[in-house]
């Protein structure tokens, strides 16, 4: 214990150093943390946001009236039949072009033989093309303006012109369908049914 | 400022979005580039478009049976010879007693049908017998266009012929002719009959025609123009009034009177088989015809009959249809509005009543012609 | 005496430490800009972008927005997250609507055609063409007074096809920033 004693009187004034040196830690900790402190408490955050609302459109084409289905029966050379058809573009968006496919089935030399057999033409009235018949003729009030020249019955994805195409708007057309005067009498006795299909692609990509 | 490159986050998700997408584009514009973008589509139709069974035209029919009464007496049979089982005969020149392709005898055939019908069960019909007891006439024949001279068909030949009659006594031979499919061959057949007879004399024929069916019914055609090379020569003889300007004019079996009269006249009956169902839109008659003796001055007028029934009466005994004084034939076309149904049509025949000035004069008739516009829904 | 040191020095650690701890509290405080009124707030203009209608396959859109700052001291734009109130097709990140984001050091201008805009300075792309939806980092310094001149541009791709008619789609574009880091 005399080391004790010793001890004692290091142990006093280690005790001393030692608690001076717990004080100046903690307090040293202490401020570093506060430090510390500051530093992380001057970062901002900000948000802000916008909404932005966004609707496509539609691209409807439909034939609100038609005589397409009605037929002719029975036909003879040099025969010609007028058929109407309205082409609605109703929907939003506007189109860039109709095409017009035309198929038969059944099918016989009155659609096959591209020389003798029907063609067609189409034309466009500016108003409504006024009806008589049946048989069905139709004279314009209005302007008239060439859709598709003289084809061939049967056609794939035929090009038509003149068409206004116009969101909204509505065509009214005619065809024609003539049986050639020069059909022989190999194009007796047939029988052809026609469907007609008009395909109509959007507009162009434009700023909107 | 710089221009600030994308976020690296964001450059491996639009790289792995970039990735998806450039597939997915791949893909879909492979299988889909015509329908890039909307597209929509209208339909019309279906309607039916059909054609009629005969088209509408004018088909020409002569006459082959003529019964004469210009005498006043009872009716002649001035029939076509070739036309009918009725013993009246048409006599070839002298065969050979060996087949020979420089001897022949030659029919064309009339052309009244509507064309582009389908025909079966075509028929030759050949009605022949050797000239004399003892003989023997054997035949075989080819089939022609007539338009072009084109061999469509062979039946029998030298060593096996269609047929031999060793008798005098007329029989008929009929002959399927699978080569006539449809009436535009039929209104334009040749049938060219090539023979031998044992005792090198003629044949003696009775009748010539093609019998046949189509969907619309059955038919038969007859000889319009006969050639006659049984020799090695030629001779044509056509059926009188089926062909106009043809040299060949039918001359009245008696003489006319100076004035019209009930009981002198000419009948012409006429077979056109209109079909069944057909629509007659307009019907007329060609008669032309002249005076058998130069400076005569010959008038006619016409009647039209079903059978016994009256159906029109064209001209009068007081006002005939026409009249001839010169030296060539007068063409007339009458048209027969009483004409408008499917059975006068083929039951029609004419009644012409004619008179010479000068009287006891006979009259030449070049062509009968019944023209009849039908189609056939 | 010691233990009085002892107990002080405890003290203020304590008081320090426990100030450190409220500071994540007042950071969050401050992203509201509620607590910490003098920090820089970003703002958009318009809140309302103009609504884009009948739009078609191969159509585009253009839009301005500026961002500001609102307050002392900068701001970095650190993400544009591009989300949708209202979904649909026109959104789907392989046929739906692509955006890309530029900046113009000037406001944009818009000479010929509506809602095609022009950059007469120096133009910068900040975001290079992608799905609309999404989360992308930027890094776009914006200092007292000074305006970002933005241009959004949206596509509907050409392929896109009928299913992507009639699609009507709310997108919300969220700015977040940052005030720069001082150490």
């Amino acid at each position: 214990m005399g080391e004790v004693s010793g001890l004692a009187i290091d142990d006093n004034e280690s005790m001393r150093l030692s608690l001076h040196k717990v004080v100046v830690s903690i307090a040293i900790l202490g401020v570093a943390a506060a430090i510390a402190g500051l530093g992380t408490f001057a970062t901002f955050t900000s948000t802000t946001s916008a909404t932005h609302t966004i609707a496509s459109g539609t691209l409807t084409l439909t034939a609100p009236f038609s005589r397409l289905g009605t037929g002719a029966s029975p036909i003879a050379a040099g025969d010609t039949m007028q058929r109407a058809i309205d082409l609605s573009y109703s929907g939003s968006i506007s189109f860039s072009a109709v095409t017009l496919t035309t198929s038969a089935s059944p099918s016989s030399l009155l659609d096959t033989d591209t020389t003798d057999g029907l063609h067609i033409v189409i034309d466009k009235c500016s108003v409504a093309w006024t009806e008589s018949g049946p048989p069905y003729t139709y004279t314009c009030g209005g302007s008239t303006s060439s859709v598709l020249a003289s084809s061939a019955i049967i056609g794939s994805n035929v090009a038509l012109s003149n068409l206004t195409l116009t969101a909204g708007s509505l065509d009214h057309l005619r065809a024609t369908i003539t049986f050639p005067s020069t059909a022989g009498n190999t194009l007796q006795n047939q029988s052809s049914t026609l469907t007609y299909a008009f395909t109509g692609t959007q507009r162009a990509g434009q700023s909107q | 400022m710089s221009r600030q490159p994308p976020d690296s986050l964001v450059s491996r998700r639009a790289l792995r979005w970039a990735v998806i997408a450039g597939v997915a584009a791949a893909s879909f514009t492979t299988v889909s580039l015509a329908f890039a973008g909307f597209n929509s589509a209208a339909s019309g139709g279906p309607g039916t478009y059909a054609s009629k069974r005969i088209f509408p035209g004018i088909r020409t029919s002569s006459a082959w049976t003529l019964r004469d009464a210009s005498g006043g007496g009872a009716e002649t049979n001035a029939d076509d010879t070739l036309s009918y089982t009725d013993a009246l005969l048409k006599t070839t020149g002298n065969w050979a007693t060996t087949f020979s392709s420089t001897r022949y005898v030659e029919f064309d055939f009339n052309s009244a049908r509507p064309g582009g019908v389908a025909v079966s069960s075509a028929t030759f019909a050949y009605r022949m017998a050797a000239n004399s007891a003892g003989d023997t006439a054997c035949f075989y024949f080819e089939v022609y266009r007539a338009s072009s001279s084109t061999l469509i068909g062979t039946h029998g030949s030298t060593g096996v012929p269609v047929a031999c009659n060793a008798t005098t006594t007329q029989t008929t031979y009929s002959t399927t002719l699978a080569e006539v499919t449809d009436t535009t061959i039929l209104n334009d057949l040749r049938v060219r009959v090539y023979a031998k007879e044992s005792g090198s004399r003629p044949m003696k024929q009775d009748l010539a025609s093609v019998t046949g069916s189509t969907a619309y019914g059955s038919f038969t055609t007859y000889e319009k123009i006969y050639r006659d090379q049984s020799t090695g020569t030629p001779a044509t003889t056509n059926w009188s009034v089926a062909t106009s300007g043809d040299s060949t004019a039918y001359v009245s079996a008696g003489n006319w009177a100076t004035t019209f009269a009930a009981a002198r006249y000419m009948k012409f009956t006429f077979d056109p088989h209109v079909p069944s169902g057909s629509v007659i839109t307009s019907a007329s008659v060609d008669f032309y015809y002249k005076n058998n003796t130069a400076g005569d001055t010959v008038c006619w007028y016409f009647e039209t009959y079903n059978g016994a029934t009256l159906l029109g009466t064209h001209g009068s005994s007081g006002s005939p249809v026409s009249c001839n004084s010169t030296a060539g034939f007068t063409t007339d076309n009458v048209t027969l509005a009483e004409l408008t149904s499917v059975t006068d049509a083929n039951n029609l025949t004419i009644k012409v009543y004619m008179k010479d000035s000068t009287g006891a004069r006979k009259s030449q008739t070049d062509l009968v012609q019944l023209n009849i516009n039908h189609y056939l829904d | 005496m010691a233990g009085k040191l002892v107990k002080s020095a405890v003290a203020v650690g304590c008081v320090a430490s426990f100030a450190v701890l409220l500071a994540p509290a007042d950071l969050a405080d401050a992203s509201a800009g509620r607590i910490q009124a003098e920090g820089p707030k970003l703002l958009v203009d318009p809140q309302n972008v103009l609504r884009a209608r009948a739009v078609a396959p191969g159509d585009r859109i253009e839009r301005t927005i500026v961002l500001r700052v609102r307050g002392r001291g900068e701001l970095r734009v650190v993400a544009l997250a591009v989300d949708a109130t209202q979904a649909s097709l026109l959104t789907d990140p392989r046929q739906g609507l692509r955006l890309s984001l530029e900046r113009c050091s000037r406001v944009w201008r818009s000479p010929t055609r509506a809602h095609s805009y022009r950059c007469r300075s120096t133009r910068t792309r900040l975001l290079a063409r992608g799905p609309v939806l999404g989360r992308r980092r930027l890094s776009l310094l914006l200092r007292p007074g000074e305006r970002a001149y933005l241009r959004l541009k949206l596509r509907l791709p050409a392929r896109a096809g009928n299913a992507l008619e009639h699609q009507t789609s709310t997108l919300v574009y969220q700015f977040t920033a940052a005030t720069p880091n001082e150490r």
